[in-house]
Order: C-alpha cells, then sequence, then structure tokens
C-alpha cells in the first residue's frame, strides 16, 4: 500500500520488552510459537496440558496481573479452535498473548439427535424449528437451566481471575467450548433460549439462519423505476405521459 | 382509607451467615424476595436485568443478565470487507463511539502498516476527548439522577447536546460520527471551529463548578454515596478493574499516560486519583477528568500544526487485502480500558475482531459482587457509579 511500512519487521522477539520473559517461560515451558507484533505485544503457542500452568507462571512470578480478555479465532480449515488469553504487565507495560489450540470437536450426540440435518457447509445443524418443540420432546428444557451443548473443552482459569468466569461462559455459549468447573458456565450469557449451532462458528449459517426464523419483511422489492414512475404518476394514461 | 392490623417484621438473615453457608438462599423459605430491576432502568445505564435477591430490604444474591442488546457485531464484522466495518464499529457503543473507530482503525493501519499524518493523529486525539466530555456529561446525569437529583441530568444532558452541536459541524453526524477511518480522518475543522469548541468549554467548566456545589456538597448526595459499593484495592486486579473505577482506590494507571497513543506524550496532564473507591470518590475522579479534558482539549487546539494532509493515499478501500497477523490496541475510555483484538487472515474480510469493553467485568463480576449487601434503593446508584454500558458486554 502507498504510505506503507510493514510493522512486524522493526521489532524482534529477542530486542521487544518481552525477551526477558519469553526466555524465561522457554526454559520451563514447551512453546511450540513465539514471535512479536510489536514492542509491546507478543504471542506465545502453548499445548493444553501446559496452558494454566504457564498462564498461572505468568500472573505469579513475571507480573503478568492483569487478564485483560479471553478469546477465540475459529481455525476452521485446520479443524482447531485457538483460544488467545490476553495478559498485561503494568510494570513492563507489555502484552503477551497465550494462544492454546484445541480440536473443535463435533456437534455432541445429544444435540445431534434433535436434528439430524445436515446445513452447507457439511456440519450438523441442531436447530429445533421455530418454537423449540422438537427439542423440548427430546427431554432439554428452554432457559438457564438448560446445560448448552458443548462441542470441545478447556481448562478454567477462574480460580486465578474471577472475571474469567464471565469470558468462559461466553465462549461456552458462542463456540460451544467447555470449562468444567468454571462457576455458572452453563446459564445463558447473551443469547436466549439458543439451541443451533455455537453462532460464533464459522460454519454457522447465518444467512439459513435468517432465511428460516425471520419471515420477509413486506416493502423490500425492488421495482424498474421507469415503470414504477409511469404507474404511479401517470395511471390513466397508457402511454405512462409521453404523448408516445 | 385502611387500617393495618399487623406489620409483619421481614425475618433479617445475618449476612455474614449467608457468606458461611450456616444459612441459605431458600425463596420457598419466605424469608427471602426475588425482584428484577431492568433491562429498562430509570437512569442513563443501557439495557441490562439485575436479577435481586432480596432480604428484608438488603440485596443478598445479584445476578447480571445482558443480551438486550445484542446484536452480534462481532459475527457481522467477520462477513464484511475491512472498509465495510469503519461505520459498523461505532454502533458498539453509544455515548462514547469514537473510541470503536480509533482502535478498529488503528488496528487495521498497524496490520496493514499504513502510516498516518501527523495532523491526523490530532485531529483523532481532539475528537476523543470530546467525546469523553459528552460521555461523562451524559454519565453525570445518570448518577445524580439515580440518587433522585434529575435537574442536573437536565443540565448535562443539555450540554452533552452542545458537543454533539460541534460533533455534527466536525462530522455531519451527532451520535456515530464516523470520522475517524482507517488512514486518517474523514474532514479537517470548519473555519472558525476551535472559537466555537471554547465556546463550549467555557459553559462546560461553569457547569462543572454548578456540579461542585450542588451535587458534591449536596448532603443527600454524600450521605447515600459515600461508602456505597466500596471496590477494595486487593481485588483490582482479580476483577480487571480499569478506569476511574480503579483510580478512584489510589490506583494510579492510565493508558494515556502509561502506553501514550496518538499524541497524548505531547499533552500535559496527570493521572487523576482518589483513595476510596466508593461511588462519591467515583464520581469525585470524574468529575476532575472532565475539568481535565476540557484542559486537553485546549492544548490541543493550541498545539495541532495548522495544516497538513489529514488522511493517507490509499489504493481503493474495496479492494483491500490485509496481511496475515494479529494485534491487540487499547485506550482508555471513560469507563476504562477499551479494546480490540483483531486477526487478519490475508483476505478481504477479517477473521475476527473482538471488542473489550471495560463493563465486561465492571457490569457482570464486578456488580454481582459489590451489590451483596446494599440496600435495594441503592442498587442503581451503585450500576451507574460502576458506569456500565452493556452493549459492550455482548458486543
Amino acid at each position: 500500500m502507498a504510505n506503507s511500512k510493514n510493522v512486524n519487521d522493526r521489532v524482534t522477539l529477542e530486542h521487544s520488552r518481552l525477551s526477558g520473559t519469553v526466555e524465561e517461560i522457554e526454559r520451563r515451558f514447551e512453546l511450540s510459537d513465539a514471535y512479536v507484533q510489536r514492542d509491546s505485544l507478543g504471542f506465545v503457542t502453548v499445548q493444553r496440558k501446559d496452558a494454566v500452568s504457564l498462564i498461572t507462571h505468568l500472573r505469579d512470578y513475571l507480573g503478568f496481573s492483569h487478564l485483560v480478555m479471553v478469546t477465540v479465532v475459529d481455525v476452521i480449515e485446520k479443524g482447531l479452535l485457538r483460544l488467545v488469553y490476553l495478559l498485561h504487565n503494568y510494570s513492563i507495560g507489555a502484552d503477551l498473548g497465550v494462544q492454546v489450540e484445541i480440536p473443535r470437536g463435533e456437534a455432541p450426540a445429544s444435540a445431534a439427535e434433535v436434528s439430524g440435518s445436515e446445513n452447507g457447509n457439511g456440519s450438523k445443524s441442531i436447530r429445533p424449528g421455530h418454537n423449540g418443540d422438537t427439542l423440548l420432546a427430546s427431554g432439554l428444557t428452554s432457559g438457564a437451566e438448560a446445560a448448552k451443548p458443548a462441542y470441545t473443552e478447556m481448562d478454567s482459569i477462574h480460580h486465578l481471575w474471577a472475571q474469567a468466569a464471565t469470558y468462559q461462559r461466553e465462549l461456552k455459549e458462542m463456540y460451544g467450548i467447555n470449562f468444567p468447573g468454571s462457576p455458572r458456565v452453563d446459564e445463558e450469557f447473551a443469547l436466549e433460549g439458543w439451541k443451533d449451532v455455537p453462532p460464533m462458528r464459522r460454519d454457522f449459517d447465518t444467512l439459513a439462519y435468517s432465511e428460516s426464523t425471520f419471515f420477509p419483511r413486506p416493502g423490500r422489492k425492488t421495482h424498474d423505476p421507469v415503470e414504477y414512475m409511469k404507474k404511479n404518476m401517470y395511471p390513466d394514461e397508457p402511454d405512462g405521459g409521453t404523448g408516445a | 382509607m385502611y387500617e393495618v392490623d399487623t406489620v409483619v417484621e421481614p425475618d433479617i438473615i445475618d449476612p455474614a451467615k449467608l457468606a458461611s453457608g450456616e444459612e441459605r438462599i431458600d425463596l420457598d423459605s419466605e424469608k427471602f424476595v426475588k425482584l428484577w430491576q431492568g433491562p429498562n432502568h430509570p437512569g442513563v445505564t443501557g439495557n441490562m436485568s439485575l436479577e435481586l435477591i432480596l432480604n428484608g430490604d438488603t440485596v443478598v444474591g445479584c445476578k447480571t443478565h445482558v443480551g438486550y442488546l445484542h446484536r452480534g457485531f462481532e459475527k457481522l464484522m467477520e462477513r464484511r470487507r475491512w472498509i465495510q466495518n469503519f461505520p459498523l464499529v461505532c454502533r458498539i457503543c453509544v455515548p462514547e463511539p469514537d473510541f470503536n473507530e480509533y482502535l478498529y482503525a488503528a488496528a487495521v493501519e498497524e496490520l496493514a502498516g499504513i502510516e498516518i499524518p501527523p495532523r491526523a493523529k490530532w485531529l483523532r486525539t481532539l475528537t476523543l476527548e470530546m467525546a469523553r466530555l459528552a460521555s461523562f456529561l451524559m454519565w453525570m446525569g445518570g448518577q445524580a439522577g439515580s440518587f433522585g437529583m434529575g435537574t442536573i441530568g437536565q443540565w448535562t444532558v443539555t450540554h452533552r447536546d452542545y458537543v454533539l452541536d460541534l460533533f455534527e459541524e466536525l462530522s455531519g453526524g451527532r451520535i456515530y460520527h464516523m470520522y475517524i477511518i482507517p488512514g486518517g480522518v474523514r474532514a479537517d475543522l470548519p473555519a472558525g471551529y476551535a472559537e466555537r469548541v471554547e465556546e463550549v468549554l467555557e459553559k462546560v467548566e461553569r457547569l462543572l463548578a454548578e456540579i461542585e456545589l450542588i451535587l458534591f456538597n449536596n448532603a443527600v448526595f454524600k450521605g447515600r454515596a459515600q461508602g456505597l459499593g466500596i471496590i477494595p484495592r486487593e481485588i483490582i486486579e482479580e476483577y480487571g478493574i480499569t478506569g476511574p473505577n480503579a483510580r478512584a482506590a489510589g490506583v494510579a494507571r492510565d493508558i494515556r499516560k502509561d502506553q501514550p497513543y496518538l499524541v497524548y506524550d505531547q499533552l500535559e496532564f496527570s493521572v487523576v486519583t482518589g483513595e476510596v473507591s466508593d461511588a462519591y470518590n467515583r464520581a469525585r475522579v470524574r468529575w476532575q477528568e472532565m475539568i481535565q479534558s476540557v484542559d486537553l482539549i485546549r492544548q490541543i487546539l493550541k498545539k495541532m500544526p495548522p495544516e497538513g494532509d489529514i488522511h493517507t493515499m490509499l489504493p481503493s478501500v474495496l479492494h483491500w487485502k490485509i496481511p496475515a497477523g494479529q494485534t491487540y490496541l487499547r485506550a482508555e475510555c471513560t469507563r476504562g480500558e477499551y479494546g480490540y483484538f483483531v486477526a487478519a487472515d490475508g483476505t478481504g474480510y477479517p477473521r475476527r475482531v473482538c471488542v473489550r469493553g471495560p463493563s465486561y467485568t465492571h457490569a457482570v463480576a464486578l456488580l454481582e459482587k459489590l451489590a451483596v449487601g446494599t440496600n435495594i434503593s441503592d442498587i442503581a446508584g451503585l450500576m451507574v457509579s460502576l458506569h456500565t454500558y452493556p452493549p459492550e458486554v455482548e458486543r
């Protein structure tokens, strides 16, 4: 692009303020990837078995006391969900994103039984229909008591930060990742009575959902402007007021 | 008229017994009442409901319910081209849309390696500080209103409208400005704009002086807000508390100072802190930050380069393909740390955009904790004193 420069080329891990941190954690944990985006932001990738230990170590010994956010990137082409735990260290003014890749998992059997249909992407849809009758008939209940189907799971960090439970509750709803033991993880967060594929997954078909859930609104028709004006302005004149 | 034969005193449970598990909340015991507050509130709080369990007048349990404003912004952004998201992001936060515009634009610029002109940085800083002032004015009305002082709300909302007039003149929009665009800003300052900004700032200063007298020296406000919802300093990090909620507890952290972005390193200001983070001191910190914001706007208008480019030359926006990578950028908004995590996969669309709003923890985990032990009549005041805004929770 014009007037552009490659930001990533400017700082290397060794010369960033995260160099000491990464050096320290590399001695204790097996990192599959480590890089910096800029001087004050880096990312490391670890296996699931090391993730909570690494995050605990970063919090307790290396000053990464602020949990900025927990988020997920759906790497659907590799069949993975990449969790990103973003931690901030106030004393060095830097963020470290701890990345953990977990399998996307399959639709749980109880949910797949509900519909058994497949959507255009080949994944099972668990949509019960407009009123949820099928779902209720299958023994699941709607509302906060119904445990949301989990496709995969990850270890919880709610014991490290109280606010992590909220992120984990949201990720279960939006991505179908269970966090066993996390407080109120089965409760609804932003959605109400949602029984479909977790909506933030990339294979959730938004168009199909909206076409099957909402009715088309009247008045949204495209008219040919010439014919439309003739009909509305000169309804009694067969030539549409042109005199032809 | 009717006579009441007997007055049934509520069976008050010792909160310590509930905390220790000696007593438990059992709605069938007739000692507790479940009450839903919201999602519509008589204050400027946004749509969010609280499921409260009461024993007498005291809240013994609280659950926050969001979702009334969920519009799936993050999902929408994955299906739109990079530039198509520019008018979308501001809608995530009504009182303070400019932080979304700035952070999204800055993240795109970092991933694409775009450098913006110096004057655009000053103009961005100007709009962010004007947005801070507008947001605080709106909040001040809500805070006073939640304690029964509706007049202050009318004053502050009127003054917010003066700031919105300035935004309208600059960008064409009052609420959603769509001014900060990847590559720079959309328009330069109109002729005589600085003078009109100064007129509004003088009005706001007079208002803040009035508020000092009528709110902070008001016996009712003092009596109800002092000691309400105290945030202990030791839970600041456990709950991820940022912004005035943390600064009122004496935690001198401000992203504008600690990790200066745009031109904040060229401005003179100090971090406002308090000693005890209760509703009164949080209001006090915000009031001081409004005065600071007025000063910052004056500094910006004085120090800004008089002329220069406001936008970088870029290729056709519809054909942008951002190189693969991911970043996180943060800014100090009125409620605390506002951040954007953006992941690109080399295509014309974002792979993932995640918005980190400060209310995510303030309105859920923190509010649920602080509400316990609070009198029911103070719940609205407590909620506003945390400056919660639900849409940034549910996105």
